[in-house]
């Protein structure tokens, strides 16, 4: 290919959107003298005005007018004198009508009036629901408990598969919860898990990500229009690519998988790029170094850190449970504030590292999520080799289902598993130990899919019942190396198990 | 002078005097009237990355709160013009101090080329506009489709391919062969337009 054509077909590459760093070291290097340079910048100005010119309607136009207006600043003798001159000329209009116009053909210029205000209606109407189908976000798989507030103010409790909105509020409410939004040029955002996301499209696509997770699949994006991701800490520009976020308070959580993201820390405007594979936290409490890491392979076992991981339940320390049954003791008279005082500073010195997370009521019942993912610095991957322990204390009678969040390895969401409800099986005000095969849990949505394979990003405890009472003291993904060979075995017949040690 | 532009630019003084004794409903007058010209200079003027519709808004807010600087009888399309390249100018600079954003999303040259035309185009998007849709009319319904596809439907390249059923690269090469000819019949229509001047009226928006 010759340089001129070489030139327009990368020039055409950057305008979609479609380069890579080589490409575009190539378009610097063809890109050698002023008359080339003028050609592509009137490409890039004519696909400038293309976009303008059928992207636009009459519609379109009265909204930025409305937009503008409503954005002027207006004092309050200003505001005043337009109600004042809008109320004036609406009724000295009113005076003239009826002066020129008698009583009696009224009705005619009321229908008349009716008639036109209907058709600029519908004509209002085609033009915003044809705009509204080019920008659409359709909802194309939903479980779990979801609620939409839409941009046009409506609120939408519990919207189904095929709603259609052009932007606004989602909040996934339980910790299976999974949606998957479609966006008119095939982009995919899934929120998984209790997350809360703000869409907009009014310009680029904008995502705001308050809390949770999402995973996306973005197709090439306009390089003048890239898509934005924002979080509390970091702002992510985005090409095309595919790639998942996880946001707690003050840190995010980026995984590329395929292509690039750019990210911004917000505190200090720090910018990285990162590649596929790679990852990157960024934190508002620690502005230091802010480099990728290449993806770390995958372990099979992990134990968790409960003042770390927890995404939802209170962490109560063992100390301050002892401070609390020692002043029971010492109200109820059994022992003396002096004991009490003797016995806390024994348990103080053994340090305040043991605990337990509370469950804690949300709408759907009482809940505990934890994320590994916050503090393992591994992926998590599941084998039929893997069993999940659980330990804990249930303190009212209603059953806990526990639960597994899955993704693809490397990429996105892939499922969420659960197990079958335990109630009497476990004593109330009793501790209990569970060891569950992995293959025990069981995806409702496709009954016969394993969980195995996938990598582990999210264990949950719930019972439905928002009073309940229960408390997690530890959660293991453990690899045992006698097998559990037999596919029917579940924690009530694994009583010995030799487990490999954790690293 | 036409007798369309003169009662173009007398409704726009007498719209920026209403506003200045104090009748802000006016400035929907203004707006109205120049919306489609700016914001077409903003969006060719505008290096990639940047919201032209949010600098057109904000020039036009700036310019709402700098009524009264401006005096009747001189011209307001130029005023505000000066104050949107002043916009630009600053988110520009807003821009190229967020590191290496600037670098890699936006080839120095467009920048510097856009930033010379920002300060020696007088302003004639509304023509070009209307030039460039002349051209788009003038396609064959073949070539017109996939103009449609990429800039009104904004759907991917894969799906245009799907559509078509023709490749991917076959799409790309369709697409720069039609930005091409598109740059060529807008340039002939700016030739015999430089020969036979005609008073074009301003858009009344950008459709």
């Amino acid at each position: 290919m010759n340089e001129p054509k070489k030139l327009e077909q990368l020039w055409g590459d950057f305008l979609e959107g479609e380069w890579t760093d080589a490409s575009l070291r190539e378009l610097k290097e063809l890109l050698d003298d002023a008359e080339s340079e003028k050609k592509a910048v009137d490409l890039y100005q004519l696909h400038r005005l293309l976009g303008l010119l059928l992207n636009s309607g009459k519609s379109e136009s009265d909204c930025f007018v409305a937009e503008t207006m409503q954005a002027l600043p207006v004092n309050q003798d200003q505001f005043v004198s337009s109600v004042e001159n809008l109320v004036g000329g609406y009724e000295k209009e009113k005076k003239e009508k009826h002066r020129v116009f008698p009583n009696s053909r009224a009705p005619f210029w009321g229908l008349a009036a009716t008639i036109a205000v209907s058709l600029m209606f519908a004509l209002g109407w085609f033009l915003l629901s044809s705009d509204a189908q080019r920008k659409s976000i359709e909802i194309v798989e939903l479980r779990g408990r979801m609620i939409l507030s839409a941009d046009q103010g409506e609120v939408i409790e519990q919207p189904t598969v095929g709603e259609v909105f052009r932007g606004g509020t989602l909040e996934s409410l339980s910790p299976d919860a999974y949606c998957l939004l479609r966006f008119h040029d095939h982009t995919t955002v899934a929120l998984s898990g209790r997350t809360l996301l703000t869409v907009s499209q009014k310009g680029p696509k904008r995502l705001r990500l308050h809390h949770g997770k999402i995973s996306a699949q973005v197709t090439s994006q306009p390089v003048d229009k890239p898509m934005l991701v924002m979080t509390e800490a970091a702002e992510m520009t985005v090409l095309g690519t595919e790639f998942n976020v996880e946001e707690k308070p003050g840190s995010t959580s980026l995984v590329v998988n395929e292509g690039k993201v750019r990210v911004k820390r917000l505190g200090d405007g720090v910018p990285v790029d990162v590649p596929a594979q790679q990852s990157v936290i960024v934190s508002l409490e620690n502005q230091n170094g802010l480099e990728p890491e290449m993806r770390a392979e995958p372990v099979t076992q992990w134990k968790s850190d409960l003042q770390s991981d927890t995404l939802h339940g209170k962490w109560v320390s063992d100390l301050a449970m002892k401070a609390l049954k020692l002043k029971k003791s010492v109200s109820q008279g059994e022992i003396s504030v002096e004991d009490a005082r003797v016995a806390y500073k024994k348990a103080a010195r053994l340090g305040d590292l043991s605990g337990s997370i509370w469950s804690q009521p949300t709408s759907i019942g009482s809940l505990v999520v934890l994320s590994p993912r916050l503090s393992a610095r591994h992926p998590l991957k599941l084998t039929d080799q893997s069993v999940i322990r659980i330990r804990g204390k249930k303190h009212t009678p209603s059953p806990l289902v526990f639960g597994l969040s899955v993704a693809h390895p490397g990429g996105g969401f892939a499922g969420k598993y659960r197990s079958k409800p335990w109630g009497q099986e476990l004593a109330i005000g009793e501790e209990f130990e569970k060891i569950l095969p992995v293959h025990s849990f069981h995806d409702e949505k496709s009954p016969g899919k394993p969980a195995t394979g996938f990598e582990l990003t999210d264990w949950w405890c719930l019972s439905r019942d928002s009073a309940a009472k229960f408390e997690i003291s530890s959660v293991e993904l453990l690899d045992h190396s006698i097998g559990l060979h037999n596919s029917n075995a579940d924690s009530t017949s694994i009583n010995q198990l030799v487990l490999v040690p954790l690293p | 002078m036409g007798d369309i532009q003169q009662f173009h630019d007398e409704s726009v003084e007498e719209a920026v005097r209403s506003v200045q004794t104090g009748k802000p409903g006016a400035f929907e007058t203004v707006v109205r009237a120049f919306e489609g010209s700016l914001r077409a200079w903003l969006s060719i003027h505008s290096p990639p990355g940047i919201d032209s519709d949010e600098i057109a808004q904000r020039s036009f807010v700036e310019a709402y709160r700098r009524v009264n600087d401006y005096q009747i009888g001189t011209n307001f399309k130029a005023w505000l013009f000066a104050i949107a390249r002043f916009q630009l100018k600053t988110e520009v600079t807003r821009l190229r101090r967020l590191a290496d954003y600037h670098a890699r999303y936006v080839p120095e040259f467009i920048d510097r080329e856009l930033e010379r035309r920002a300060y020696s185009d007088p302003g004639e998007e509304s023509e070009k506009l209307s030039q460039l849709k002349n051209c788009v009319d003038s396609l064959g319904d073949h070539l017109r489709r996939f103009v449609d596809w990429r800039y009104r439907d904004e759907i991917t390249l894969e799906e245009m391919a799907q559509r078509s059923e023709r490749s991917l690269s076959a799409v790309k090469k369709q697409l720069w062969k039609i930005r091409r000819k598109l740059q060529e019949c807008v340039e002939r229509e700016a030739a015999k337009a430089e020969k036979s001047p005609v008073n074009y009226p301003p858009a009344e928006g950008v459709a």
